[in-house]
C-alpha cells in the first residue's frame, strides 16, 4: 500500500463525511459556484464604461481571468482549507494528526478538504472554455501543452500561496488577513492584465511574486500577442517554472513553520 | 523516547507509539466507528490478518464491539474515550500516551475506562502513560507516579514512596459505646471528635507506630465498637506537596530527569 492509495482512502473518507449530510452540501456547492458568476460580473461591468483595460479587449480579458479563476479554484480546493490552521492550532487538532505517521501538510490538507468547492471550480471552467471559444486562437499542439500546463501550473501555484499563507499561522496565531492579502488579493491580480498596474506594484506582485505566469503570460503566447511590457515571448512557456519555485518556497516554509510549531498547550 | 528523537524523526517515533487525547478526537467523526479503525489500519500499514486479529481482541477488552456501526459524533463521551484508546492501540505501539482519558466522564464511565486501562496494563503488551488531575485514576492505575510542577519533577516514584517522602498520615476511625473523651494513644493523635466523643478520628504516621497498635491501644481503653482505617489521601498529599513554600524551585528540570 504506498502513500497515493492512503491518501485516496483518506479523501475517500472526507467525501463520504461531507456528503453525509446531502441537503446541506447541496446548498452550499451551489452558493459556491455563485461565487464565480460574481467575479465575471465585475469585468463585464467594467467594460461597460471602456473597451479597452490597459491595452486588452474584453475578451481578451476574459481568457485571462478564466484561467485565473480556474489556477484559483483548483488552489483553493487543494489547499483553501488551510484558512482554518489557525484553529487547528488553537483547539490542538494539530497535534492529533502529527503523532500519526504521515506528513503533517498532506494530513490537514486532506481534513480541510472542501468538497463543495468543486462547484466553483466548475464555473470557473465554463467561463475559461467560453473565453477559448470567443477568442480568435489558431491552435496548434503546441498551444494545447501551454494550455493544460499553465492550468496546473496555475492551480500548484495558488496551492503554493495558500500553503505560505498558513505557515505564518505558525508563527502569529492570527496572520489569517496577511495570508487572504496574497490568496484573494492574487486571485485578483491574476484575473486582470498586468498592463492595469502601476509599475512598482506590477514589479512586486507580478515578477517578485511570480503571479504574472498564472494568466497573464500563458494568454499572450495562445493569442499570438507580443508583450505591451516587451518581455520576451518564451516568458509564456515558464509558468511550471514559477510554480515550481513558489511550491518550493511554500513547502520551505511550511517546514520551517511545522518546526517551530510548540502547540498552545490546551 | 524509543531512542528517536521527537521532531526530525515524527513519522517514525509515530508508528512506534500510541496517543489518546482526551479532549480531541482521532476518529473520524462523521462515519461509522469501523471505518475509522478501517482508516488508521491503512494509515499505520498494518497488514490485514493482523490488524484483524488486534482489532478483534481490543474490542472484546475494551467492549467496543457494540458500537462499531454507530457514527462517531453519536457516541457518548465514555463510549467514544474507549473507541480511541482501542484506535490508538491497531499499530500495536510500544507505548500508549493518554492525556487526561478520563476528563469530562460521569463516574460510571470513568470506571469503565479505568477498568479497561487497567485490564490493558495488566496485559502487558504496552506501557501506558497517562497524564491526569484525577487523582483517582492514579490511585488506580498507576506504579510509577511523576509530579509536575511549573515544569519541574517534584516526585518520581510509587505511590507509596510519595506517602512516605511527604508524610502522610494513616488514620484510624473508632466508634465507641457511649460518650467517651479524648482518647489518649502512643504516637497518634486525635483530630476528630463527634458524637460526644462516640466517634473518635486518629492520625499517625506509619513510621512511628503500626495500625494494630493503635486499635489495640484504643480497645484496651476504651469500649469499642467498630472501627475503619483509611489510607492515606492522595489529594491531602498532592496539595500539600503543591504548596510547599519553594522560592527556589526544588525540582529537577523536565527532561533530564525522565529518560529510561
Amino acid at each position: 500500500m504506498n502513500t497515493v492509495a492512503v491518501y485516496a482512502k483518506l479523501i475517500g473518507a472526507q467525501i463520504r463525511s461531507q456528503t453525509s449530510y446531502r441537503r446541506s452540501f447541496v446548498i452550499d456547492m451551489i452558493s459556491q459556484a455563485a461565487v464565480t458568476v460574481f467575479e465575471v460580473v465585475a469585468i463585464v461591468v467594467l467594460f461597460n464604461v471602456t473597451h479597452s483595460l490597459g491595452g486588452f479587449s474584453f475578451k481578451q480579458t476574459i481568457l485571462i481571468s478564466g484561467l485565473a479563476l480556474t489556477g484559483f479554484r483548483i488552489g483553493d480546493l487543494v489547499a483553501g482549507g488551510l484558512n482554518s490552521l489557525s484553529s487547528y492550532v488553537r483547539l490542538g487538532q494539530l497535534d492529533a494528526l502529527l503523532v500519526r505517521p504521515l506528513s503533517s501538510l498532506g494530513q490537514l490538507i486532506v481534513n480541510t478538504l472542501e468538497v463543495k468547492v468543486i462547484g466553483s471550480l466548475l464555473q470557473a471552467a465554463v467561463v475559461l472554455a467560453i473565453a477559448l471559444r470567443i477568442n480568435d486562437i489558431s491552435w496548434t499542439p503546441l498551444k494545447v501543452v501551454v494550455l493544460i500546463g499553465s492550468i496546473a501550473s496555475a492551480g500548484v501555484s495558488i496551492s503554493a500561496v495558500f500553503v505560505a499563507g498558513s505557515s505564518l499561522t505558525f508563527w502569529f496565531i492570527d496572520a489569517q488577513q496577511v495570508s487572504n492579502a496574497f490568496t484573494f488579493g492574487g486571485r485578483d491580480f491574476t484575473s486582470y492584465p498586468i498592463t492595469v498596474y502601476g509599475s512598482a506594484f506590477r514589479v512586486v506582485f507580478a515578477y517578485v511574486v511570480p503571479f504574472a505566469f498564472v494568466a497573464y503570460y500563458p494568454v499572450l503566447t495562445l493569442l499570438d500577442r507580443p508583450d505591451p511590457l516587451g518581455m520576451p515571448s518564451w516568458f509564456g512557456y515558464c509558468s511550471p517554472l514559477a510554480a515550481a519555485v513558489l511550491a518550493t518556497a511554500a513547502a520551505l516554509l511550511w517546514r520551517t513553520g511545522i518546526r517551530h510549531y510548540r502547540g498552545t498547550g490546551s | 523516547m524509543c531512542g528517536l528523537r521527537p521532531v526530525p524523526d515524527r513519522v517514525r517515533l509515530a508508528r512506534r507509539i500510541g496517543v489518546v487525547f482526551g479532549q480531541r478526537s482521532q476518529l473520524w467523526w462523521d462515519l461509522p466507528l469501523r471505518e475509522s479503525f478501517a482508516l488508521l489500519r491503512h494509515i499505520y500499514r498494518v497488514p490485514a490478518a493482523e490488524h484483524a486479529q488486534r482489532l478483534k481482541n481490543y474490542v472484546d477488552l475494551l467492549d467496543v464491539g457494540p458500537l462499531l456501526d454507530t457514527p462517531v459524533r453519536q457516541l457518548s463521551l465514555g463510549q467514544r474515550m474507549r473507541s480511541e484508546v482501542t484506535a490508538a492501540l491497531l499499530h500495536a505501539p510500544e507505548v500508549l500516551f493518554l492525556d487526561e482519558p478520563t476528563i469530562g466522564l460521569d463516574v460510571v464511565s470513568k470506571e469503565a475506562v479505568r477498568s479497561a486501562l487497567a485490564a490493558l496494563a495488566a496485559t502487558g503488551e504496552v506501557t501506558v502513560v497517562l497524564t491526569t488531575h484525577d487523582l483517582d485514576d492514579i490511585e488506580r492505575l498507576c506504579r510509577r507516579l511523576v509530579v509536575i510542577d511549573h515544569g519541574r519533577v517534584m516526585h518520581d516514584g510509587t505511590l507509596e514512596e510519595l506517602h512516605r517522602a511527604y508524610g502522610s498520615r494513616r488514620r484510624v476511625i473508632v466508634e465507641l459505646d457511649g460518650p467517651y473523651g479524648r482518647l489518649e494513644v502512643p504516637s497518634a493523635t486525635v483530630d476528630r471528635i463527634e458524637a460526644e466523643g462516640r466517634r473518635q478520628t486518629l492520625s499517625f504516621s506509619p513510621s512511628d507506630t503500626t495500625a494494630a497498635a493503635v486499635i489495640g491501644a484504643v480497645a484496651a481503653a476504651a469500649p469499642l465498637r467498630d472501627l475503619q482505617v483509611a489510607e492515606p489521601d492522595i489529594d491531602e498529599v498532592v496539595r500539600r506537596l503543591y504548596t510547599t513554600p519553594s522560592g527556589v524551585p526544588s525540582g529537577t528540570p523536565l527532561g533530564e530527569s525522565l529518560e529510561g
